[in-house]
């Protein structure tokens, strides 16, 4: 009786969305503790990688198939979040 | 397959693959076929009646309770509207003298506050209380008595504290309230305080309901409606409530902080003691900006819904519009600072936050997209509704477009506190929130009224209000783009503003002429009714469309589909014959279905409360504390305060009370069991939830004391020493263990026996300690010389302090509550939620206790 089951994997775009949080919050504590500092910049640029790191994990843990399934948006969706945090300790 | 009961149990907990053991061949038995024994819905109607006349203040279900609500809320949108329209006549003209410019700082700070707390949010929550029962199937929502607390709560202090703008006493500081200028020092009267004490009650009422409503969706929901079939609305509202219980207590926080400023002169903003005026900014717009969502994202739930009806097909993109409610939720946390672009930031900062502007618009586009694709992909009625649906889409999206121009930081700097913003706000707010609630009016009209509304009188309502709104609002971006401040009375004549705001007056005039013509015709076909509605107009697909009496659905049906009605030609019948669960009541009481969070499988049968005048009584008493409190009649405050708390108390004496019966039938001889404690309970999760609402308060509370300290960390000073620090440690440690303890000589006393003094008296062991420790850790802080009023760090660390002690005397008074049920005979072994929930009060009181004491003492440390 699968029609009674649940089979979309919510938990996966729902941690990958944490994890946007998280490198969000990290990188604003970051420069707000640091205030124009090329270090608050250099840690954005740091931390980047383990979110990115982050998401590549939840893909393999949820055995996501393709960016066209609600798990691989999700991961999507964040991984934008993420490039768009970095960009202003890049360019801004 | 046998029929027995005993079997059907047996056979409901071996099932291997669902959530809980239930069985999913169980669900092969419905619809039933034998017929129903005569008298049963006669019993139903007879169970769940109400009171008439005066008793109506007595009654908790959702059908009176949430429309009581809707219309409440809609009378303070009216008013609010009100005043907007004497700002309106105001600027039609240059150097008007319609509203002296007092009186015109209480009109725009109230027009905002009202919208906002009073109408916004209370209107979702309320159209959610009302409208969540049906569509979930369920009787009615898990704590009935709760809402009912939570609208009168609500109503009483709302209209209290609108009546202020009648004795001048209204606040005045704009409806964010920003210090300095709110600071006693420049804002001496009372009227900042109505905002800050007057307000306490809605935030109390907006968690009540945001907890009842994630209980609600997660755990009320018919069975095999799994999370994929929810409709989009419990969707929605699941993510509004979660929004509110993370964005609340940031703004509770922040009231309570300026108002203990004002009234103790406890410096948290005032920059020459430590304190940092911007600290409120945060605090205000971790809750404001999610604000708007948590405003918008109910009103894209409904919107949904509709846009599928309208179409006459499926929503496109179902599952992707969840993931979008979801994604914005989350991002709509990463944006508040973005009206702080001209605070002047660090620059990096200002770009975080600008990127997250950007990035929440990715998730709303995809909702706006589901929706075009939907209705092109239908045939669309062009009904009223559909209009309000399409018209809410063409609005919301020009309002996000300028939204993406302000997210963008040196544009911002230009257009910060101009009518451009206004002008964008607007845009946002009546297009993703006003003109979905004027749709929903008319589309879920037929569930409460005799009557359908005149389809006719509705398009001249849109025309009107659409229309109305761009010739208010369109203008105002130019009139800000050449500079016009919003928030100031007036403004010179020859400056090119004249004609423009005088055409912004007259649409103001052209919305209202469509409000009073949907009150015209509301007044002359709108006629409340539980039982005899109009129906299923648009011609929906959820179950909100069954037929339904005062206790919802007759049985509560197998969910198969998204849309059941237009899936299953048969259901409306089946389910009105009690071919489906629950089609009586097993225990003779009120009581509804509780399932399992994902895959909704049924789980046990609660047991609902009755009408009842305490709920009531204890929000009367909750406005009066907090008014009471704003005029400074302390004595009468406190003897609210002690009423509102004995009606509560009073309240829940009647609930958790042991029944003979320990099993019912819920249809098809499938027996569950009759209320249970831990993990499985929706009491577990209410409780859950509110820890996380106090949780969020002593989180932004750290957060306070973290800003201050690295905005001004010269003023610190060292914490008492170590060894008072490990022995409060020590204490809040054997509080846990008592919590701990107290559950476990409880399920240690053999079945439906009495346990003795144990249990209830650990809890006290545990309280009290949780009170030893308070004490110490605050006279520890006194006696190594801080004060509250000398800084910022005095302050904050005594602000968490008394958060601390605020929680272990509420804990304290729980565990008295328990001893009483304990001598009574209500304690019986080997569970009982009453003590399940104190203790486990007491123990995340111990771990609030920890985390206080732990972080101000040891960081920055000495």
């Amino acid at each position: 009786m699968r029609e009674y089951r649940n089979d979309i994997d919510w938990l996966t775009p729902t941690l990958a969305l944490c994890a946007w949080a998280a490198h969000f919050l990290l990188l604003w504590a970051a420069s707000s503790v640091l205030p124009d500092q090329p270090a608050a910049r250099w840690i954005a640029a740091i931390l980047t990688l383990p979110a990115l790191g982050t998401l590549w994990w939840l893909w393999r843990r949820g055995a996501v198939a393709s960016w066209a399934s609600i798990p691989g948006l999700g991961i999507a969706i964040s991984a934008t979040g993420i490039l768009f945090s970095l960009l202003p300790a890049i360019v801004g | 397959m046998s029929t027995g009961p005993l079997d059907r149990t047996q056979g409901a907990m071996e099932g291997r693959t669902s959530e809980t053991g239930f069985d999913h061949e169980l669900y092969r038995l419905f619809p039933t076929h034998r017929p129903r024994p005569e008298g049963e819905v006669e019993e139903l109607e007879k169970i769940w009646d109400n009171p008439k006349g005066w008793g109506l203040l007595t009654v908790v279900n959702n059908n009176y309770i949430g429309f009581f609500y809707v219309a409440a809320a809609f009378l303070f949108f009216l008013l609010a509207g009100i005043l907007a329209l004497g700002m309106r006549v105001q600027l039609a003209a240059p150097m008007q003298e319609f509203l002296p410019p007092d009186t015109y700082n209480q009109f725009f700070t109230m027009h905002g506050t009202v919208m906002m707390f009073l109408f916004a949010v209370p209107m979702v929550e309320a159209i959610g209380i009302m409208l969540l029962p049906q569509m979930l199937a369920a009787r009615d929502l898990p704590f009935p008595r709760l809402s009912a607390f939570a609208f009168w709560a609500y109503f009483v202090g709302g209209l209290c504290f609108f009546a202020s703008i009648f004795v001048g006493l209204a606040p005045d500081g704009g409806w964010f309230m920003y210090p300095p200028l709110t600071s006693i020092a420049y804002s001496p009267e009372i009227n900042t305080d109505f905002y800050l004490l007057g307000i306490g009650f809605i935030e109390i009422s907006a968690i009540a309901g945001a907890i009842e409503i994630i209980v609600g969706v997660l755990r009320t929901r018919a069975p095999g409606m799994t999370l994929d079939r929810m409709p989009m609305f419990a969707w929605a509202m699941l993510v509004f409530a979660v929004m509110i219980v993370i964005a609340f207590p940031s703004i509770i926080l922040g009231t309570l902080l300026l108002e203990l400023e004002r009234a103790f002169n406890w410096p948290f903003f005032d920059p020459t003691r430590g304190g940092d005026p911007l600290l409120w900014q945060h605090l205000f717009w971790f809750f404001g900006h999610p604000e708007v969502y948590i405003i918008f994202l109910p009103a894209a739930g409904l919107m949904s819904m509709m846009v599928a009806t309208i179409a006459r097909t499926e929503l496109v993109g179902y599952r992707l519009n969840v993931l979008a409610l979801v994604a914005t939720g989350f991002i709509s946390f990463g944006v508040w600072a973005h009206h702080m672009f001209a605070t002047g930031m660090p620059r990096v900062s200002t770009g975080y936050f600008s990127a997250a502007s950007m990035a929440v618009s990715l998730p709303a586009g995809i909702q706006v997209f589901c929706w075009i694709a939907t209705l092109a992909a239908g045939k669309i009625r062009w009904s009223t509704p559909a209009l309000f649906v399409v018209g809410s889409i063409m609005i919301f999206v020009m309002g996000g477009l300028s939204g993406v121009m302000v997210g963008m930081v040196p544009f911002d700097w230009q257009a910060h506190d101009t009518y451009f913003i206004v002008a964008h706000l607007h845009y946002v707010l009546l297009g993703g929130m006003v003109f979905p609630m004027f749709a929903a009016f008319y589309y879920w009209n037929g569930m409460t009224s005799r009557n359908a509304l005149s389809e006719r009188l509705g398009k001249w309502v849109f025309w009107l209000m659409f229309t109305g709104l761009h010739i208010t609002f369109l203008p105002m971006h130019l009139t800000g783009l050449m500079g016009m401040p919003r928030r100031v009375y007036t403004y010179l004549p020859d400056r090119g503003l004249d004609l423009l705001n005088l055409v912004s007056t007259i649409g103001a005039f052209v919305i209202a002429a469509g409000v009073l013509l949907f009150l015209i015709d509301l007044a002359r076909r709108f006629r409340f009714t539980t039982d005899q509605d109009a129906g299923n107009t648009y011609g929906g697909g959820t179950l909100e469309w069954l037929p339904t009496r005062m206790y919802s659905t007759r049985s509560i049906p197998l969910v198969k589909s998204r849309e059941p009605l237009w899936d299953d030609p048969h259901i409306c019948d089946d389910v009105k014959e009690g071919r489906y669960f629950l089609p009586n009541s097993a225990t003779g009481l009120r009581e509804t279905i509780i399932t399992s969070p994902i895959n909704a499988e049924p789980q046990y049968l609660q047991l609902m409360p009755g009408p009842s005048p305490w709920p009531v009584s204890a929000a009367v008493f909750t406005a009066a504390f907090f008014l009471a409190l704003t005029v400074q009649a302390y004595a009468f405050s406190a003897f609210a305060g002690v009423v509102a708390l004995a009606c509560v108390l009073r309240w829940l004496w009647e609930t958790d009370r042991p029944i003979q019966q320990q099993t019912a039938d819920i249809g098809a001889g499938i027996v569950v069991p009759i209320g249970i404690t831990g993990p499985s309970g929706h009491g577990w999760w209410a409780l859950n939830t509110l820890i996380v609402v106090m949780g969020m308060i002593v989180f932004m509370a750290i957060f306070s004391y973290l800003y201050l300290y690295g905005i001004n960390p010269d003023v610190w000073i060292a914490p008492p020493g170590l060894a008072q620090t490990a022995g409060i440690v020590m204490c809040l440690l054997l509080a846990l263990g008592s919590a701990w303890l107290s559950r476990r000589i409880l399920a240690s006393k053999p079945k439906a026996t009495f346990p003795g003094q144990g249990p209830w008296l650990m809890a006290a062991v545990g309280a009290c300690l949780l009170g030893g420790a308070i004490w110490w850790d605050w006279t520890g802080w006194s006696g190594a010389g801080l004060d509250p009023t000398a800084s910022g760090q005095g302050a904050t660390v005594f602000a968490l302090l008394a958060f601390q002690a605020c929680t272990a005397v509420i804990a304290a008074i729980m565990a008295l509550y328990l001893g009483y049920r304990s001598g009574r005979g209500l304690l019986v072994a080997p569970a009982s939620v009453t003590l399940d929930i104190v203790v486990r009060f007491i123990g995340y009181a111990a771990l609030q206790g920890l985390a206080v004491a732990l972080v101000v003492r040891l960081f920055p440390g000495g």
